[in-house]
């Protein structure tokens, strides 16, 4: 483990950190994917991770709900601490961690069953027995990812019978379900058609008030359009992150200049 | 075109028809079973055959042979030999005659001949000539004593405890058998069935093979016993393989955690679907009768010692030997389907915060439901078709009594039993050479054939149906 | 907030997961032990016999005491006879079928064939033994002559049926389009049957005297019996067929299409590079392939019974029977009494057959992952 009161990147905006990431390196097997990544996360802000494919984005955005556990032979040093409390504890529940830290994926991945039953199944699992209590978060959900107009006739069809960017919409209403604080997106346009990303931008933009979003892509438009915040990153290493306007008129890296002005990549 | 090509390309024709015969000859054997088996209940027309020297004999030609023979001046010849079914075991042995074609002076198909199907001693072959009530005759000929048998007919049942009745048979060549109603299973004259009766005949006869108990040593008569024994074995198999194989293999692709050990159990795992099937046999003998019997019977059962209650073969023991048999089907059956439901769907519902129960119970295990469908039903498949192993762990040609009856403790898994697969090799396997039995063999071959591509069919349309399932929700 | 487990719910949920991944853990455990308990009750029943002679293992004629007649040599020879004499059959026509299927039949010919392959392996083994047995076996034992011709004549046919179309005028060149080849080779096979059948009932007629026995007796100096290692090689042969066709297929259409076209582009033709880039680079898969069939043969049981006749020889002729080890631990095995040397000679069958095909499966199984790892 590293030091407890390392410098961290420069604070931006509100100063209220959710998660603090504290000299986290980590392997697959022997190949390293992060080396030495710190940086903080502020609450009810969007932030933004891009850089070139295969640079540890997906892998720094798993480490926050820990779904990298999932993965055999994997090593990770460092801290990450959400509210204060460091997550690989030995005391964290997974479960409940995963709860608070929402994930939305890269593809689409409703389960194979109807659409309600796909917003239904985080607080099922959670205890949510009530229909009539369930019921009004389906729909509540769904309004919030502006689905319910467009499926309030066919919530018992199957959710796999939805276009590309409706099933997008409803992970999103299914991760927001369970009513996390954190929402990690990872890549989440990047199969969909530009009509249906525009769709999802102004959603996020529209959850950003309730939750803090954290969204990977490798789209530089994107990470302008949507984010306060954003991170560039190389090689697994955390090159530099701040205030989006400023890192894309003025980056301080020179490596971060060449990637955003098209010269490496 | 240069002459090149084309010798290649007659290389490649010669190599597609080695596909074309693979195909023929399975499709061939499968064939001669079909026509055989379904011939079973046809009813044969009786032909008389008039030999040179006044011998008479009737029956139907179930086959003809060329014999050649040289003579001692070195002249060849062929002659032929025909194989007729002559029903009357007391005379033909075997109910077979060879007759030499060349020696047959005349044959013609005399209306009134009869087949006498007998609860005991098998078919009599003959002509009606009077009908007997308690040592008086009351009727002869022809009509006068079909009528009265067919009065009777309804109550053949009842009056096979009650023997004053009796019908008198005269054979081709006059001599005169008389046998009592009680033995009668059923009388029919084929050479003046219509089309139609024969085809009722027909369906009549199906229906006794597959509800009515063996009789005559498998030779005639039903195999209800058989498919409830095989049914009985084949449910019993599937309580104990399903739960286990399910188990194991997701132990082998969800819980257990990847690394050499895991790949070293795959691998053993699909060695041991390839170990013969009599190897499992074996095993089961030595472990599961003798040893496990044998301790059961010596804690529960000593007041019956030595005569064993477990601890000789019975339908529990072939029911584990065929469990350990089938486990490989299964497991490989459901990790193909746990492999198949895509990573990204357990992704999603951990990162809502399920368990990895939560996550197997209700995403995982709806998704590979089909694929422990597929699983059960092959291992159901290959039990039903497994005869090897059976045979030294308790199977039986004939029992008289059922695994479950209403004899308390209703379920007998002590009793040995019968089994399709084994009453054709029962009947198809007779070291005499018995012909007589081959009918019933071919019959039992085809309903087997049938039970086992019928559900090979099932499994394969489940799989399918699967597949093209995940390739909708892939896309 | 923080993340530490809160209330009796989140205790049951964990407490489920422990126990139903236990549970799987459990349902590993016991297929381990079940693999490891089959070596192992074998080995404890045989273990006595070691201290014995040697005979009782490797006897040729049994030794008193063993009162079936036999020792276990002829029955190693046996049962590797009919193996051999089923791959002899069955290699040469799965893999040539496999050859055709996988570079030159329409991908969705095969795809209608697979499930017609797949039921042809599911064909319980008894049900062809019995056919074998009872049809087969007298058939060919009275058209010999016909099943010597038989291959001569079905190639003559079908190299007939593609000259034909080869050289019909263009209007009748239908059957160019792929795959619709495959019903004149039907056509072909069934024609070139036919004749074989015709031309052996003249040469039965011109040269022999009595039966088949008298000739091959007085001609060649050879016993011949009904049931012999040509009909288990043809019966068992179609029992493994499917399965060595299947992996072959497998490997086959595994070979990356990029070795196909830089051959093609250089100017091979179809067969060419099927035969000298295709298989050579599914070499592996095949005799992976092959392996698994020479284990299902060794261990087969009911087709050995009815077809091979179940006497005891040590000959390797194509025209006697034998008795191999699976059909005497059958029939013997139910008249053997716990503990006697009968009893413990019949495991020791059993074991020969384990310890093979469990040898050979694993052998096979290793060398297709490593070729799937290959072209993954
Ligand atoms: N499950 C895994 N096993 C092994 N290596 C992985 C795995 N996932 C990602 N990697 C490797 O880690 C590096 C970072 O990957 P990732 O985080 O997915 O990058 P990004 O999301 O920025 O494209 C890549 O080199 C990738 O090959
Ligand atoms: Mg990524």
């Amino acid at each position: 483990m590293t030091t407890e009161n390392a410098p961290v990147t420069p604070k931006i905006l509100r100063d209220e950190t959710i998660i603090d990431v504290e000299h986290v390196s980590f392997w697959y097997g022997d190949r390293p994917a992060l080396k030495d990544v710190t940086m903080a996360i502020d609450r009810q802000v969007i932030t933004a991770f891009i850089g070139p494919s295969g640079c540890g984005k997906t892998t720094l955005l798993r480490l926050i709900n820990r779904m990298n556990d999932l993965v055999p032979q994997v090593r990770m040093t460092g801290r990450i601490r959400m509210n204060g409390v460091d997550i690989y504890g030995p005391d964290t529940d997974v479960t409940r961690l995963r709860r608070r830290v929402g994930m939305v994926f890269q593809q689409p991945n409703p389960f194979p069953k109807s659409i309600y039953e796909n917003v239904a199944y985080g607080p099922r699992i959670h205890g949510v027995k009530s229909g009539g209590f369930l019921d009004e978060i389906v729909e509540r959900c769904l309004r919030r990812a502006f689905l319910w107009e467009e499926v309030q006739a066919q919530l018992e069809e199957s959710a796999l019978g939805l276009s590309l960017g409706q099933q997008q919409r409803l992970c999103i209403a299914r991760a927001i379900a369970v009513e996390p604080e954190v929402l990690l997106m990872d890549e989440p346009c990047s199969s969909l058609d530009p009509v249906a990303t525009s769709r999802i931008e102004e959603l996020m933009l529209d959850l950003k008030d309730d939750y803090t979003i954290v969204i990977v892509t490798h789209n530089m438009q994107q990470a302008a359009r949507v984010s306060e915040t954003t991170g560039f990153m190389l090689k697994g290493e955390l090159v530099e992150m701040g205030v989006t306007d400023a890192m894309f008129t003025t980056p301080r890296d020179r490596r971060t200049e060449d990637y955003i002005t098209g010269r490496a990549g | 075109m240069g002459s090149k090509w084309s010798k290649d390309d007659a290389l490649i024709w010669l190599s597609g028809g080695t596909l074309v015969l693979g195909f023929l000859m399975v499709a061939g054997l499968i064939l001669v079973i079909v026509v055989h088996g379904l011939g079973m209940f046809w009813p044969q027309e009786l032909t008389r055959y008039e030999l040179r020297d006044g011998r008479i004999v009737l029956g139907h030609e179930t086959s003809r042979v060329s014999v050649r023979t040289t003579g001692s001046a070195g002249e060849r010849s062929v002659t032929y030999r025909l194989g007729i079914r002559t029903g009357d075991r007391e005379r033909y042995p075997d109910e077979y005659t060879w007759l030499e074609e060349g020696r047959v002076a005349g044959r013609d198909t005399p209306r009134e001949a009869v087949v006498v199907e007998r609860v005991r001693g098998g078919d009599l072959f003959g002509f009606l000539e009077s009908f007997v009530d308690d040592g008086t005759v009351v009727a002869r000929g022809f009509e006068a004593v079909r009528a009265h048998y067919r009065e009777q007919a309804p109550e053949l049942e009842r009056l096979r405890r009650q023997r004053a009745l009796s019908i008198v048979l005269s054979s081709e060549d006059g001599r005169q058998h008389s046998v009592s109603l009680s033995n009668v299973q059923r009388i029919y004259a084929p050479n003046e069935m219509t089309t139609w009766a024969k085809v009722r005949h027909y369906m009549g006869g199906a229906w006794a093979y597959l509800w009515s108990p063996p009789r005559d040593e498998n030779r005639l008569g039903g195999v209800y016993p058989a498919i409830f024994g095989t049914a009985a074995m084949v449910i019993l198999m599937s309580v104990v393989v399903m739960p286990f194989g399910v188990l194991a293999a997701f132990y082998l692709r969800e819980y257990g955690k990847p690394g050499p050990f895991l790949n070293v159990v795959r691998v053993a795992v699909n060695s041991l679907a390839g170990v013969p099937s009599i190897v499992f046999g074996v095993f089961g003998l030595g472990f599961f009768v003798y040893f496990l019997g044998g301790t059961l019977d010596s804690v529960f059962f000593p007041a019956d010692l030595p005569e064993p209650t477990f601890g000789r073969g019975g339908i529990l023991w072939c029911a584990l030997t065929l469990a350990l048999l089938t486990l490989p089907v299964v497991i490989v059956a459901v990790e193909e389907g746990l492999a198949g439901v895509p990573p990204v769907l357990r992704e999603a519902s951990h990162a809502l915060g399920a368990t990895r129960f939560e996550t197997l119970w209700r995403v995982v295990v709806p998704v590979v439901l089909p694929s422990i469908l597929t699983g059960l039903i092959l291992s159901v498949a290959r039990a039903a078709g497994t005869v090897a192993p059976l045979m030294i762990t308790g199977v039986v040609a004939f029992s008289a009594e059922l695994p479950v009856d209403g004899a308390w403790p209703f379920v007998h898994l002590e009793r040995e039993f019968m089994h399709l697969g084994f009453h054709i090799f029962d009947t198809g396997f007779r070291p005499d050479g018995g012909e007589a039995s081959l009918p019933m063999a071919y019959t039992s071959t085809l309903l087997l054939l049938a039970i086992v591509v019928a559900l090979n069919a099932a499994a394969i349309g489940l799989r399918s149906r699967l597949r093209r399932r995940y390739s909708l929700a892939v896309a | 907030m923080t993340d530490r487990p809160q209330g009796r719910r989140l205790d049951r949920r964990r407490l489920l997961d422990l126990l139903v991944g236990r549970l799987a853990a459990l349902g590993g455990v016991v297929l381990i032990l079940t693999i490891l308990s089959v070596f192992a009750v074998i080995l404890w029943v045989i273990f006595p016999l070691f201290s014995s002679p040697a005979e009782y293992r490797w006897g040729i004629s049994g030794p008193e005491g063993i009162d079936a007649g036999y020792g276990i040599l002829p029955l190693i020879s046996g049962t590797l006879k009919g193996a051999v004499y089923t791959l002899l059959f069955a290699v040469p026509v799965s893999v040539l079928a496999a050859l055709y299927a996988s570079q030159f039949l329409p991908r969705v010919l095969m795809e209608r064939l697979k499930p017609l392959v797949e039921i042809m392996a599911a064909v319980p083994s008894v049900v062809l033994g019995f056919i074998g047995g009872v049809w087969l076996a007298p058939f060919l034992a009275s058209h010999v002559f016909a099943l010597f011709l038989a291959p001569v004549f079905i190639s003559g046919a079908v190299v007939a049926a593609f000259l034909t179309r080869h050289h019909a005028p263009v209007r009748f060149r239908s059957f160019n389009l792929p795959g619709r080849e495959i019903w004149l080779l039907l056509v072909a096979v069934l024609a070139g049957g036919w004749l074989a059948l015709e031309c052996g009932a003249l040469l039965e007629a011109a040269w022999l005297r009595a039966g088949y026995e008298t000739w091959f007796a007085e001609s060649l100096g050879l016993t011949f019996t009904q049931r012999n290692a040509i009909v288990v090689g043809m019966v068992m042969g179609l029992a493994v067929t499917p399965v060595i066709f299947t992996l072959s297929e497998e490997a086959l259409s595994a070979v990356p299409r990029s070795f196909l076209e830089g051959s093609m582009s250089l100017g091979a033709t179809r067969w060419q590079t099927a035969v000298h880039i295709v298989l050579p680079a599914a070499g592996s898969g095949i005799l992976a392939a092959v392996l698994l069939g020479f284990s299902r043969a060794i261990g087969e049981t009911m087709i050995v019974l009815f077809v091979s006749g179940n006497v005891p020889v040590l000959d390797w002729s194509a025209f006697t029977g034998f008795r191999a080890l699976s059909a005497s631990v059958a029939l013997d095995l139910p008249n053997a009494a716990p503990d006697d040397t009968l009893y413990r000679v019949l495991f020791f069958a059993a074991f020969l057959l384990l310890v093979s095909t469990f040898a050979i499966n694993t052998v096979a199984e290793l060398v297709r992952r490593r070729l799937r790892r290959r072209y993954a």
